[in-house]
């Protein structure tokens, strides 16, 4: 589904990436670990758009991407989430939701003539999609006003309601408590079985073991290992470059 | 008395469509535009030189004079995508010095320093009171479209680009069409009301659309609030009461000035210590 050829990708003195390749398989839980600095992030953001390669090419279901603008890759299929959630501040969870379901509304005339309260259906699917994630507030609630957990939830609705074929998630249980990793853990495992193609930035190693079909490990901007999480938590260099531990 | 009221109440409704356009950018998009007052000159500039040296009428003058302002508006827009925040702010200002320089300096047509002189109303409205009348329908008119914008879908868009545009874009939104088609829709704006102010003092010169209109507005908006058209009402109707007020103080008239300044700038602290999103806006001033 999205193919890395020798990507690079350098800011000023730093490379950040090198010569990086790799590939996803659709309908697989792919993750993507390293310690921190080994350009995962980065990755995430060239798939994105955010930045452009210095080199190398980005396919995304057998199209190359290299050129198109942020939109029209999300427009591809392309969702994905922040470490930080990042939030539309000064508009309640079900505007910031209407945004992300909502394909067509940034077309001016075909737009003003419809109000800004969604239609039934579309406020069902919102609720719908908030129960699914187990975020458990007022959708006419303020953004800023949700816990740092309901944050993380309200990134993966968002996501999820973006319409997607490929979800990148960056760090989707950084920081939140034992309860909600095992929430998080148990809704990536149905959206799996749902058919969704998940690329996942994490530095659980549990989490990572109990989700991942495939592990792909990063250090210093490069791939380092890539494979079941059984081999490549094993693998020597692997231990030895993310986890400090000497063989 | 009277004479004077409707005075008042004319610029209050021409300041409303200034500042609501200006609010459109600025509160709902995120894009400060200090060259705001800039267009509002090229459009009461256009419409002068076309009513008094080609004879255009009115109507077709003031269309002219808010293409022309809608075109330029969304030139201005394409730097924002480069240019971000306080720096687009920056580069909107010197497109209002360039403005200036320019109806200091193109003396065939706007007469430089002199200005323009004999700007007629137009037939039925030549009287104050039907003036007043004009530019009331034109504030409201303003009033119910850019409600109908900033209250659709689109609007919402607009304010996801205000409070971060890489997560709208990252959503599939065309961010820059989307701000593009706001300052089009602010620049026609500001530009009817360019021709309304020309056609309603009568005269004007490069002063008339320099630094002050500027600090009035923009005080409107923060007072009013961000992402507020009744704010943005409100806003101007505080800034001109306020500012208009002193006049029925027995001060000397060299202190009306100063005064005006010192009690506009305390009005504007208060707001911006107390109240960030202003008397009733939607977003904060970060």
């Amino acid at each position: 589904m999205l193919k890395l050829q020798n990507i690079s990708k350098s800011f000023g003195g730093v490379q950040a990436v090198k010569n990086c390749s790799f590939e996803i398989e659709e309908s697989c839980i792919t993750a993507l670990i390293g310690p921190n600095g080994a350009g995962k992030t980065t990755v995430f953001n060239l798939v994105s758009g955010f930045f452009n390669p210095d080199k190398g090419e980005i396919f995304f279901q057998k199209q190359n991407i290299n050129n198109l603008p942020i939109w029209k890759r999300s427009r591809l299929g392309i969702s994905r989430t922040f470490q930080l959630s990042r939030m539309f501040r000064n508009l309640s969870i079900e505007d910031n939701l209407l945004i992300a379901l909502r394909e067509d509304d940034d077309k001016f005339f075909k737009m003003f003539m419809r109000g800004i309260e969604g239609d039934a259906q579309e406020k069902n699917r919102i609720r719908e999609m908030m129960d699914f994630v187990g975020l458990k507030k007022d959708p006419s609630t303020i953004v800023t006003d949700l816990s740092y957990g309901q944050q993380k939830l309200f990134d993966l609705a968002r996501a999820l309601l973006n319409n997607h074929t490929f979800l990148m998630l960056d760090e989707p249980v950084a920081g939140v408590n034992p309860v909600l990793r095992d929430t998080l853990k148990e809704l990536l495992k149905k959206l799996k079985s749902k058919g969704e193609t998940i690329f996942v930035i994490e530095h659980d190693m549990d989490f990572v073991r109990s989700i991942a079909d495939t592990v792909i490990v990063m250090d210093q901007g490069d791939v380092l290992a890539q494979g079941t999480p059984v081999k490549v938590l094993s693998d020597k260099s692997v231990l030895e470059a993310y986890l400090g531990i000497n063989i | 008395m009277f004479p004077f009221l409707i005075y008042i109440l004319t610029l209050v409704c021409i300041y409303a469509i200034i500042v609501m356009s200006l609010n459109l950018a600025m509160g709902y998009t995120g894009l400060v535009n200090f060259g705001h007052i800039g267009l509002f000159g090229i459009g009461a500039y256009t419409s002068a030189i076309l009513t008094t040296k080609f004879d255009w009428p009115f109507v077709f003058a003031i269309l002219s004079a808010g293409i022309l302002c809608a075109i330029i508006g969304a030139l201005l827009s394409i730097p924002s995508r480069k240019i971000k925040d306080d720096y687009f702010a920056l580069l909107t200002l010197g497109f209002l010095f360039v403005t200036g320089a320019i109806f200091i300096n193109w003396t065939d047509m706007t007469r430089g320093t002199l200005g323009i002189r004999g700007i007629l109303r137009p037939e039925g409205f030549t009287e104050p009171n039907s003036f007043l009348i004009l530019t009331f329908i034109a504030a409201l008119v303003t009033f119910f479209i850019l409600e109908k914008v900033t209250k659709s879908p689109f609007g919402r868009v607009l304010e996801a680009i205000r409070d971060d545009e890489l997560v709208a874009e990252s959503l599939g939104k065309n961010i820059d069409r989307a701000k593009m088609t706001a300052m089009t829709l602010s620049g026609f704006f500001v530009g009817i009301a360019g021709v309304l102010m020309a056609h309603f003092i009568r005269f004007i010169n490069p002063a008339s659309f320099w630094l002050d209109p500027l600090v009035v507005a923009l005080a409107a908006v923060v007072i009013g609030g961000l992402a507020s058209l009744r704010g943005s009402i409100l806003g101007v109707v505080i800034v001109f009461a306020v500012s208009e007020s002193l006049r029925f103080l027995s001060l000397p008239s060299t202190m009306i000035g100063p005064m005006r300044v010192i009690l506009f700038m305390i009005v504007l602290l208060v707001v911006i210590l107390f109240r960030p999103k202003g008397i009733i806006g939607r977003a904060d001033l970060d």
